[in-house]
């Protein structure tokens, strides 16, 4: 049986976790806790893991920061940790940024006394929705302890006593990014989740509509909606993996056809091909310590659950259903589920299996970096029999070596966005955006540089660039 | 009446197999409801099998019998049960998915009443929180659904937590007393939970999470905030504690204070897994495949470019949604879920979608071979291969016997010596009007025996494999006794349609058996034709064999006559029944006669009336020639 595993690269030292790394795992896990919350009652043993997880990153947070609460405001859809936006958590958290908005309120305070009992009144009260005329104030009310206050909801952000009469942190978005696209996606996968837990029908529209929103973006500006798809700390749950394979699914879709029913059809499986994954113990699918066989097992069981789960609802498409079934099904009757024939995959199941598997690779989740994409391609290329190796050297050639809206380092010193692929996947189109100093140029002085057509002596990528999240955080 | 002293007394079925059988019963009920309407045959069998097992069932208290959810298992009218059966598991997450802890069923419940439970239960499933389809909060005459309370499981898989509708027995009070007088001191998480292990072997996983939850509660509210030593201060309380809490468990108290469970489950399980650890998370939900030795390939774009460059050109390829492929896929999938999932929905569904595919395009239909192949090549009678007779009868639903024909595991002499695996396809591959096929069919029953066909065909029976329209028929065709035994085991074990047609069988063989005795004894006596009943009521009457029914079939017999005589029935069968009680001479049955003939106003009848007291009449004299003088019978 193929190993689940995927262990740490022992080349690449482990990363010092930034204080803003940590709280955002802390908001994936009061999110996480928020899902739980719709699903068990609140003093549900899910619901307490999560929220001690919770407790135990605010600790690590306060000592990291040396201060004795951490706050997280509320700006415009983002969530803002010491004036920076966290673009992660963000994306993962719309319900939370929704309900703190409904509250009236402008962001959370956690001291470090706060206790589990505490995060569970708060879960419960941001559940609700307010009375007219009530706000933030009432739930600060319930979470006060005597003279102390463990949990704060804070006022607006531009209420914040720091001396200025306020405005959020300016954004320098150089990149406009489909942040309110990515956050739907996620609540409705949250919401899917939730619906599959409690044995509700699932609604099949609005999962369309996504797929469809999605490739109206990707054709308006793909590099914006695949640029997001590669941000770091990012949702260390399973939802942004779906919304993230739906987008290089139809990424690559494109490549193959111009039929937007295909595509759409295409997108929506790959947005559900996970849904099995709400009937594995949550325990076991996001377990800290190495899997017993057991439980190994039960995670291979996840797109017999899936096929299961969309079975029982009359027009599901089909597609969906063997997508959902066969995305880790391998070529020569291998892979999982096991079935007494020999399985064959279409290519819409194909092109789920292979950008799920590009997806694992080289995402980044808070226990390992982000791979590079040609790495990703070695190690898929080397899987034998695994996927149809014409389409995967499609995939490649789709996808490139510098996928698009990397911003990347150039020979001659510029910095350069990717704008298209070329028939040789290491030298795209790109978009100068900078002089060879680094100074950002106009949009009007920006230029279109071919990199294929160009000497390699002259013109080519020397390094991919990680980007700070705050430069491209601009509502969208 | 008087026991017959040649009839071997009926031994009961023991205690836990009707409890099992309940819950089987229940849930055939349940999902038999939720397909089809009140007045449909269906409906009425299952509910009167179920009722059978209440009857048959001690009463736990006055109001009936209950069946409550506990842990991953039941509690039936008191009695542990685990849910090990397809049915007894669906019965469980039907109910968890209602949010109902159980149901509590008096004897006299009506069927109409629990029809309308299974609506309200299937209702639910859509919309668990919308107050109208709240089941607690409903009323059905003789039914009251039990609440559903979690109290939490962390090794719990999916959505099923424990739920406690109250039967736990467990002394809360005194375990109370003892925790508080035993304060604290220093344990490791390993010795607390082989503690816990060691106190609860004989109450089972979800004592022992109680145990800990009440622990829990007697730590003062500061140890909470450290959990660390909280999980030691639990570990010291259960060393000290452990003789006094096993005697207490062993005396097994219930305790009535519900709201001190709650506390306890709330606070109990902060610290049962409560673990920080130190090491960075590892998550495996959407890791791929990773080979041993990935981890040495590195970042090479030459090598990279190499491999790639290696790979097989795909320029033509071009993503169409109605590839080749797409239909045996989706067929597989069908395929597979039909032969692996519990959930009629999805197999319905599954089915309706590989008919449509097979429609499309009829070559997936090999596909459908080869499960039937892999079928039968099984020797295990694992639940996947009981499973795979639903595709026998999805190829037999579907009109496509012929797949089933010229295989090789379908001649009579390989049926016989594998039997019963490759029984039901063999049937299917026959022609009910082909002699040639009926005689292979008796050359297979031959062969096999009389013994090892009512031995092995239990297992075909119970698995309903046998009982299909075409299956039957082609049993009933072959004019044979080899037969009979299959004809038995059907008339026992089968619906109601395969009555009339067995019934049959043995008019046209006109050999009075015990195939008949059977039929009588097991089944309400009404779907019968009267030409039927007359003539299996015969042999009683004309040739005085008692000696092939049992007394307890003659009893039901005269019993049904009596009651189908003083009834609404149409008048035909009434007069049929009238005539038949008046060659069966009793007192009973002469009182029964009187009761009719004097049926109806005095005056002003109707034609019908007067035929009826006409019968009656009649069969009051000729029940009186027969006695001859005082009653007997």
């Amino acid at each position: 049986m193929d190993d689940l595993f995927f262990n740490r690269d022992p080349d690449e030292p482990d990363a010092p976790r930034t204080p803003e790394a940590i709280v955002t795992e802390l908001v994936d896990n009061l999110v996480a806790s928020l899902i739980n919350a719709r699903i068990y009652w609140t003093n549900h043993p899910r619901v307490l893991a999560s929220l001690q997880t919770v407790i135990s990153l605010l600790q690590e947070a306060c000592v990291k920061t040396a201060k004795e609460s951490v706050a997280v405001a509320v700006s415009t859809d983002f969530l803002v940790f010491d004036d920076r936006p966290l673009l992660g958590a963000s994306i993962a958290a719309p319900r939370l940024i929704k309900a703190l908005d409904e509250w009236s309120s402008g962001g959370l305070k956690l001291s470090k006394s706060a206790t589990v009992a505490d995060l569970e009144v708060l879960l419960e009260a941001i559940r609700a929705a307010p009375a007219e005329g009530n706000g933030y104030e009432q739930i600060n009310e319930k979470l006060r302890r005597g003279s102390r206050q463990p949990i704060e909801l804070l006022p607006v952000y531009r209420e914040i006593e720091d001396g200025v009469e306020g405005k959020p942190p300016e954004l320098r978005g150089k990149c406009v990014v489909p942040l309110q696209l990515y956050q739907s996606a996620m609540d409705l996968l949250q919401g899917l989740t939730v619906s599959v837990s409690t044995g509700k029908t699932i609604d099949f529209a609005p999962i369309q509509t996504h797929a469809e929103l999605m490739l109206q973006r990707l054709e308006s500006n793909e590099g914006a909606l695949m640029n997001l798809a590669r941000q770091d700390h990012y949702d260390a749950f399973t939802f942004g993996h779906s919304v993230r394979v739906s987008v290089l699914a139809l990424n690559f879709g494109r490549s193959l056809t111009k039929d937007s029913g295909a595509l759409i059809q295409l997108g929506t499986a790959a947005l559900l091909h996970d849904v099995g994954k709400a009937m594995v113990p949550f325990e076991v699918l996001h377990s800290n310590k190495a899997l017993s066989a057991e439980e190994r097992a039960e995670i291979c069981r996840h797109p017999e659950y899936g096929a299961q789960i969309l079975l029982d609802h009359e027009h599901c498409d089909p597609h969906a259903i063997s997508a959902t079934f066969g995305h880790h099904c391998a070529h020569g009757h291998r892979g999982y589920p096991k079935t007494l024939h020999e399985h064959r995959v279409s290519m819409v199941t194909d092109i789920v299996g292979i950008v799920d598997v590009f997806e694992a690779l080289t995402a980044a989740r808070p226990y390992k970096r982000p791979m590079s994409p040609v790495r990703a391609y070695r190690i898929m290329m080397g899987m034998e029999d695994k996927f149809d190796r014409r389409l995967l050297k499609r995939f490649i050639q789709c996808n490139g070596i510098h996928p698009n809206g990397q911003l990347i380092q150039l020979s001659s010193g510029e910095r350069a966005r990717v704008m298209r692929q070329t028939t040789d996947i290491a030298a795209p189109i790109v978009k100068v955006e900078t002089d060879r100093e680094g100074n950002f140029l106009l949009p009007t002085e920006q230029w279109d540089l071919d990199l294929s057509v160009q000497s390699t002596q002259v013109f080519h990528v020397t390094e991919q660039l990680a980007e700070d999240p705050a430069t491209l955080v601009s509502s969208a | 009446m008087p026991k017959n002293p040649s009839v071997p007394p009926v031994v009961p079925m023991p205690q836990e197999s009707l409890e099992e059988k309940l819950l089987e019963q229940l849930a055939a009920f349940l999902k038999a409801s939720f397909i089809y309407p009140s007045n449909n045959e269906r409906v009425y069998k299952v509910c009167d099998e179920l009722r059978r097992v209440f009857e048959e069932l001690p009463r736990e208290r006055e109001f009936g019998h209950s069946v409550a959810i506990e842990g991953d298992d039941f509690r039936v009218s008191g009695i542990s049960v685990k849910a090990a059966t397809p049915g007894a598991k669906w019965l469980h997450d039907a109910l968890l998915r209602a949010r109902v802890g159980g149901v509590e069923i008096s004897g006299d419940v009506t069927l109409e009443a629990l029809h309308t439970f299974a609506e309200k239960l299937r209702a639910s499933f859509a919309r668990p929180d919308q107050k109208e389809l709240n089941l607690l909060g409903m009323e059905f005459p003789g039914i009251r659904p039990l609440e559903l309370r979690f109290s939490g499981r962390h090794d719990q898989a999916g959505v099923r937590a424990v739920a406690r509708t109250g039967y736990l027995v467990h002394p809360r009070g005194d375990i109370m007393r003892v925790l508080q007088e035993d304060a604290a001191i220093l344990s490791s998480v390993e010795s607390l939970e082989e503690m816990v292990e060691n106190l609860s072997d004989h109450s089972g996983a979800s004592v022992r999470l109680d145990l800990l939850e009440l622990i829990s509660e007697a730590l003062p509210v500061e140890a909470l905030i450290d959990h660390r030593a909280a999980r030691e201060l639990v570990g010291q309380i259960l060393e000290r504690s452990s003789s006094r809490l096993e005697q207490l468990l062993i005396d097994g108290v219930n305790s009535p204070d519900d709201s001190l469970e709650l506390a306890l489950a709330d606070i109990g399980r902060r610290f049962f897994k409560a673990q920080i650890d130190d090491v960075t998370a590892k998550q495996q939900q959407d890791l791929p495949e990773g080979r041993p030795g990935d981890e040495k390939i590195h970042e090479d774009l030459d090598a990279m470019l190499a491999e790639y460059h290696a790979l097989p050109d795909g320029d033509e390829l071009e993503l169409r949604l109605e590839d080749e492929i797409y239909p045996r896929e989706t067929a597989g999938v069908c395929l597979f879920q039909i032969v692996n999932s519990d959930d009629e929905d999805v197999v319905r569904n599954a089915m309706q979608l590989l008919a449509k595919l097979i429609a499309k395009r009829p070559e997936i239909s090999d596909l459908l071979c080869s499960y039937v192949e892999m079928c039968v090549s099984e020797q295990g009678l694992t639940k996947e291969y009981e499973n795979y007779w639903r595709v026998i009868d999805f190829i037999q639903d579907q009109g496509l016997d012929t797949l089933l024909e010229g295989r090789d595991f379908l001649r009579p002499e390989v049926v016989a010596t594998t039997f019963p695996h490759q029984f039901v396809p063999f049937l299917d591959s026959l022609n009910s009007t082909q002699q040639d096929d009926l005689d292979k069919l008796t050359e297979a029953c031959r062969v096999i025996g009389r013994k090892r066909l009512r031995a092995e065909t239990e297992f075909l029976v119970h698995k309903k494999a046998l009982i299909t329209k075409s299956r039957v028929k082609t049993i009933l065709s072959v004019n044979s006794d080899h037969v009979l035994p299959l004809v038995q085991m059907i008339v026992e074990h089968g619906e109601e349609w395969v009555r009339g047609p067995v019934a049959k069988f043995i008019f046209d063989r006109n050999t009075p058996t015990k195939e008949a005795a059977a039929l009588l004894a097991v089944r309400p006596l009404s779907d019968l034709d009267p030409q039927y009943l007359a003539a299996l009521c015969e042999p009683y009457l004309g040739r005085k064999q008692r000696m092939w029914l049992w007394d307890r079939s003659a009893y039901l017999l005269r019993k049904y006559l009596r009651r189908t005589a003083d009834s609404d029935e149409p008048t035909k069968r009434r007069i049929t029944a009238i005539d038949m009680l008046g060659l069966l001479p009793s007192l009973e049955n002469l009182e029964a006669l009187r009761a009719v003939a004097k049926e109806g106003p005095r005056l002003m009848l109707t034609a019908d009336q007067r035929m009826l007291r006409k019968a009656a009449k009649d069969a009051v004299a000729a029940m009186q020639r027969r006695l001859k003088g005082p009653d007997h019978g």
